[in-house]
């Protein structure tokens, strides 16, 4: 058993974890955070142009700059992954695969893991062809044929970062008009690199031994269902990381996100929710650091009763 | 090339609460990485900072690299770090931190 209690114990480290550390950290509560890696999802973003305060700053160095910033002041920050969480006597226990702590209440912003698009093809050609991250593995396509699959702001930005690698970006999507940021559409459409594949869903990617060389798509493109390319980018979504929660018994939603009332609580006292995990309608840094610091000041007026 | 001729011994310490511990490892340690690459300076900034030394070789600008990595990870994702032969894609601190004894 844990020798300390902590009053706070936040589980995940991006943006929207470090945001409820600053203010928990603030009203003076002993306070854990615990994550896999610091910054999390915003890493992958190569600029974020719409966070206050910072007219364009890439994700890595917004969340660097989020964590130094939290990490000021006295808390404890723990980067590993936990495997548990159980309810006790006069709290909750985290387990991780080192170490268990205790804490009287939690705060969840876990995140979210890259949905699959779960055809034939993507576990084979997974990181060889198969990718979910433009910045990271874009790199490796200079010159060569890519697709982006979704059509969310995020996968506009992404074939954008893939442009400036690849010989020609497809952006393949199921729905009619894709669904960037007006801005970011703009840039998509003046860029000549770029053809968007309209109402069209991807059903297989195709190789040899461990090479990409097509996919195939559920109705004819310029008269073939099939498109040579080196690599494919999936980017139709996010699923919530909320399995921890289930031995508490949390509410999730339909989508499994945790569903929070406006002050951050969940249906189990002393368990709140802040980010990408929970049902809020909109997945940005800002409005989970927000919700972070949302859920700290509950947490607070739990601890203070 | 620098990193052809390099073969680095690390001599890695971590110090613990309560009492300072000094960990001596012998291990070669080589990360494949490119510029601009968020994951890889996350790997970067966790090795600098349990004083880890390691051998860095960049995908993006020197292809017999790129081709290296591709035939011992089996795929062509960065970063990837190979510690003493043992390979490991992506920044996974929890296996990196076991294999380092960390
Ligand atoms: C490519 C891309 C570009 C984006 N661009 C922008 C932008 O320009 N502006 C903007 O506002 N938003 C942007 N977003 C969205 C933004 O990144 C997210 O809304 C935000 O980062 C969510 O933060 P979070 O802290 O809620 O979750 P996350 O950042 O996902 O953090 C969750 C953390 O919990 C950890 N975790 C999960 N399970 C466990 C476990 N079992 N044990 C330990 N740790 C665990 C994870 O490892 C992670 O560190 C972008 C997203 C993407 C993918």
């Amino acid at each position: 058993m844990a020798d300390v209690i902590y009053d706070v114990i936040i589980i995940g480290c991006g943006v929207s974890g470090f945001a409820a550390a600053i203010y928990s950290a603030r009203f003076k509560l002993n306070t854990l955070i615990v994550g896999k890696v610091s910054g999390g999802t915003i890493n992958n973003a190569k600029e974020v142009e719409n966070y206050p305060g910072f007219k364009s700053i890439s994700g890595i160095d917004l969340g660097d700059r989020i964590r130094d910033h939290a990490t000021s002041y006295d808390i404890t920050l723990k980067e590993t992954e936990v495997i548990s969480v159980e309810k006790n006597k006069g709290g909750f226990t985290v387990r991780t695969k080192k170490e268990d702590f205790s804490g009287r209440c939690l705060i969840f912003a876990t995140g979210t893991a890259h949905r699959k698009l779960k055809i034939p093809g993507e576990e084979r050609f997974h990181g060889n062809g198969v990718h979910a991250c433009a910045l990271c593995d874009g790199i490796t396509y200079k010159g060569r044929t890519v697709a982006i699959i979704g059509g969310s702001d995020s996968a506009a930005r992404e074939a954008l970062i893939l442009s400036e690698h690849a010989r020609k970006v497809y952006i393949i999507y199921r729905g009619n008009d894709i669904r960037a940021e007006p801005i970011n559409k703009k840039r998509v459409e003046d860029n000549q690199k770029i053809e968007i594949i309209r109402n069209t869903n991807i059903t297989e990617i195709m190789g040899k031994g461990r090479v990409v060389e097509s996919v195939m798509l559920d109705k004819e493109y310029k008269g073939s269902k099939v498109i040579a390319l080196d690599g494919v980018f999936v980017n139709i979504g996010h699923v919530p990381l909320t399995s921890l929660t289930h031995s508490l018994g949390v509410k999730l939603n339909e989508k499994k996100e945790i569903m929070t009332d406006t002050e951050g609580k969940t249906n189990v006292a002393g368990v709140f929710a802040a980010g990408d995990c929970t049902g809020f309608f909109w997945k940005q840094a800002i409005t989970g650091v927000a919700q972070g610091c949302t859920a700290a000041y509950s947490a607070y007026n739990f601890l203070k009763r | 090339m620098a990193w052809q001729i390099l073969v680095l011994v690390i001599i890695g310490s971590i110090e613990l609460t309560g009492a300072t511990r000094v960990i001596t490892m012998e291990k070669k340690i080589i990360i494949y990485s490119a510029d601009n690459c968020p994951w890889c300076r996350k790997l970067k900034d966790f090795l600098l900072d349990n004083s880890v030394e390691f051998i860095e070789k960049n995908v993006n600008l020197d292809h017999e690299a790129a081709n290296e990595m591709i035939t011992k990870s089996g795929q062509q994702g960065i970063p990837v770090i190979d510690i003493d032969g043992k390979v490991i894609v992506g920044f996974n601190r929890d296996a990196i931190e076991q294999e380092l004894g960390l």
